[in-house]
């Protein structure tokens, strides 16, 4: 389950920034992630910008060994976050390979959508996050 | 200089790291097993485990597949994975691998699909489809 929805920079939607939003059907409650990414130029392929990985299902992450101290080699065993800063090589001009390779766990872990919305707003710098609703995972027979 | 806790006996501290670095949940008819094997994004790789009519079903639960769609490269998928999966003979859906295992090869079974996830997404990633 997931969306994706445009974003705009002082009131004008800017062509191939996108908000990603996914999480599993069948893990309830969590598994939640939230993408920020730009597509290039009309290509099916997106260049992820940032993202947020709360409660998820597999939740170790390594970062690699090589990079911005005190990070590189880090083992995260919870929800995290990937920033920008950290996977934008200045010399390069361009995003570290990988798929935002580097990560910093989130502390405290939000505890409900609602703060894990708030967190995001805040590190993706973006505005009305409340408009996001909560999955609508399917009921649960017990 | 590497941090050293010296209050913790080196057992104790690599008891620790293994820990952190292989661990199971078992929930209501399904075990998930998280692995010290990566995807190029960092994130480990976890199999879930169910048991069916036939023996037990390992299955990386689509997690390599949302791997690649968030890089918009999940249109690769199904070829890639069919590959890995015909050369370790494992099964390959459009948007996950797996494999049946008995208990006996249930071992073998969780490192083998889990090392096919992850190659999966390598591959792709390697292709140079949506990454740097």
């Amino acid at each position: 389950m997931g969306f994706l929805m445009s974003l705009a920079i002082d009131g004008a939607t800017v062509e191939g920034l996108m908000l990603r939003g996914g999480c599993y059907e069948h893990i309830l409650g969590g598994a939640i992630t939230l993408q920020l990414e730009v597509a290039l130029g009309g290509q099916r392929t997106r260049v992820p910008v940032a993202r947020i990985d709360w409660q998820p299902a597999n939740p170790g992450h390594k970062n690699p060994r090589t990079g911005p101290a005190p990070h590189a080699g880090r083992f995260i065993g919870s929800s995290h976050f990937h920033p920008f800063e950290l996977n934008w090589v200045e010399q390069e001009s361009w995003m570290r390979a990988g798929n935002l390779p580097f990560a910093v766990e989130i502390s405290p872990d939000p505890e409900t959508f609602r703060e894990i919305l708030d967190f995001a707003g805040s590190a993706l710098r973006i505005k009305d996050m409340d408009q996001i609703g909560a999955p609508k995972w399917p009921a649960r027979l017990v | 200089m590497a941090r050293i806790l010296t209050n913790l006996s080196l057992p104790d501290a690599v008891d620790a790291a293994l820990a952190r670095l292989v661990s199971v949940r078992h929930t209501e008819g399904v075990s998930h097993v998280h692995l010290p094997i990566f995807y190029p994004s960092g994130a480990a790789v976890t199999v879930s485990v169910e048991r069916t009519a036939d023996g037990y079903l390992v299955s990386d639960e689509g997690f390599a597949f949302r791997e690649v769609e968030l890089v918009g490269a999940d249109d690769r998928f199904p070829e890639e994975a069919k590959g890995v999966a015909d050369a370790s003979g494992l099964r390959a859906s459009t948007r996950a691998v797996s494999a049946i295992a008995d208990v006996d090869s249930l071992a073998g079974t969780i490192a083998d699909v889990a090392a096919a996830s992850s190659q999966i997404a390598h591959e792709i990633a390697a292709s140079g489809r949506g990454t740097a």
